[in-house]
């Protein structure tokens, strides 16, 4: 029932994003930390931008069997 | 004997057993009646294990003891609770063994309000008490939630309000429909069987249960107790949107968010992406605003550190440091960015002034410095050259020793430069 693994994590992504920020703001990182977390952080906001520019609304219907378990319902299929 | 036939006339006077006489009455009863209307206030209301409510239904002056099974209470959506005024509806039924006939209660109506909104309020009181409505009890939402399960009806107005706007704030997100009956005696089933589905399965990282506007009839399924309970039961957290805004359910109250309509709940289940691209933007901006002060401070640290030791100490040091930070700049004008072209030219520019504060840049336009062999310090001026000493004279591919002769002229335009 898990879905594909969308890598790269959107919320993973603005997460170490924000936490690249952190650690700059709070300065004193010396020069070769901050390029490195300069190059991260200008590569999750790509990663994140390309994410939203990509997306498509995806649509699916979950059936619930009687034994209580969920399939997708095979007869609908997904739609955007 | 002889008394008796006195007593009662031709013919002779029947003498019924115990239990003969009571099912008499019992019929007596039953067919006299037929079916009683009788108000009164509900009293010693006791619910067995059996499901079945016994009650004094009573005045100022009387009492009646009242009895409804279990199988008459699936159309009836309060609880006979104490002190309720009532009008029931029922047939007179003589407990044969005891001799003690009560009210065997078909329908109960209370007085003074309308059944929904007893029972709403009385549903509301319970599991308030229970501490089901507390907000230290709710989940928080995920801020990027990559499925959303909807239980809904699959057709009409609510479900078409949800997919838009999921789609127009949050297209990252996979919207999966679990459709139910959203009104009638097997809604509450549906959505119960619905949420522990998606629950157990984790079929959801946050579910959004909805309905459109309605009479509080066809909401009705959202005020039932096992539809509360099923939500409070829930480990995906669940976003209500039921109705109009002026409609509010159980379901609402304990939902771990609520939302006036399904179109509120679907802007409260996932995140804005208008607003997430703006946040972007503003942390790529604090990204390189924080590079550039490194990078400022680097460049005030060299200076300083230029000022305070001359070069004796940092010959090695400074065009080392100066070609880490020159590959670096490199790297960054390469790494092409809306939002950091400024940072990027400021770089830039930083990058000039660094290099021109390399005392490698001037060695290689041909210029050298040369420094007292034995003391390390650099000969800047003539007059600190001593006749016979020892010097290293730093050119731009090497160092060369060397011995000032006993009366040379000074190298007036080098000790310049230095200066």
């Amino acid at each position: 029932m898990n879905p594909p693994a969308e890598a790269p994590d959107f919320e993973a992504s603005m997460q170490r994003l924000e936490a690249i920020v952190q650690e700059l703001e709070r300065g004193g990182v010396g020069l070769e930390r901050a390029m490195q977390l300069f190059e991260e952080g200008v590569a999750l906001g790509a990663t994140c931008r390309t994410l939203l520019d990509g997306a498509q609304a995806r649509i699916e219907r979950l059936l619930v069997r009687t034994d209580g378990a969920v399939e997708i319902d095979p007869t609908e299929p997904p739609a955007s | 004997m002889a008394s008796q036939t006195e007593l009662f006339s031709d013919p002779a006077p029947r003498v019924y057993r115990v239990r003969e006489l009571n099912e008499v009455v019992r019929q007596l009863l039953d067919d006299g009646f037929g079916e009683v209307l009788v108000e009164g206030e509900i009293s010693n209301a006791k619910q067995q294990s059996s499901g079945h409510w016994y009650f004094t239904l009573k005045d100022e002056a009387s009492q009646l003891p009242a009895v409804l099974f279990h199988r008459m209470q699936t159309a009836l959506r309060f609880r006979p609770e104490n002190g309720l005024h009532v009008r029931a509806a029922g047939r007179l039924q003589l407990f044969v063994p005891q001799g003690k006939y009560q009210l065997q209660v078909k329908t109960l109506v209370p007085l003074g309000q309308g059944a929904l909104e007893l029972a709403f309020r009385q549903l509301c009181e319970r599991l308030q008490a229970e501490g089901l409505f507390d907000p230290a009890r709710k989940k928080k939402l995920p801020p990027f939630p990559r499925r959303v399960a909807l239980v809904t009806s699959p057709t009409g107005a609510a479900v078409r309000d949800l997919l838009a706007t999921l789609a127009a704030r949050w297209p990252l997100a996979q919207v999966r429909i679990v459709p139910i009956l959203v009104q009638g005696e097997a809604a509450p089933g549906e959505i119960v069987r619905a949420l522990r589905a998606v629950d157990r399965a984790r079929a959801a990282d946050v579910v959004i249960v909805a309905r459109g506007g309605g009479s509080m009839e066809d909401l009705w399924a959202f005020n039932d107790e096992r539809v509360a309970r099923a939500i409070v039961a829930m480990r995906v957290p669940v976003v209500s949107g039921i109705g109009h805004e002026v409609d509010v359910t159980i379901a609402d109250l304990v939902a771990d968010h609520r939302a006036a309509t399904p179109t509120a709940a679907a802007a409260a289940a996932v995140p804005d992406q208008r607003e997430v691209r703006a946040k972007l933007l503003h942390q790529e901006r604090l990204v390189a605003r924080g590079l550039r002060r490194q990078l400022e401070s680097a460049r005030s640290k060299l200076e300083s550190l230029l000022q305070r030791y001359g070069l004796r100490r940092l010959r090695h040091w400074v065009p080392e440091q100066l070609q880490v930070l020159d590959q670096r700049l490199e790297r960054l004008a390469r790494a092409s960015l809306r939002g950091v072209a400024q940072c990027d030219a400021r770089a830039r520019g930083l990058q000039a002034r660094v290099a021109a504060l390399s005392p490698a840049a001037v060695l290689a336009r041909g210029y050298t410095y040369c420094i007292d062999a034995t003391t390390g310090v650099l000969v800047a001026r003539a007059s600190d050259s001593r006749p016979g000493g020892q010097v290293r004279i730093h050119f731009n591919d090497g160092v060369r020793d060397a011995t000032f002769a006993a009366a040379a002229a000074a190298p007036e335009e080098i000790a310049k430069e230095r200066t």
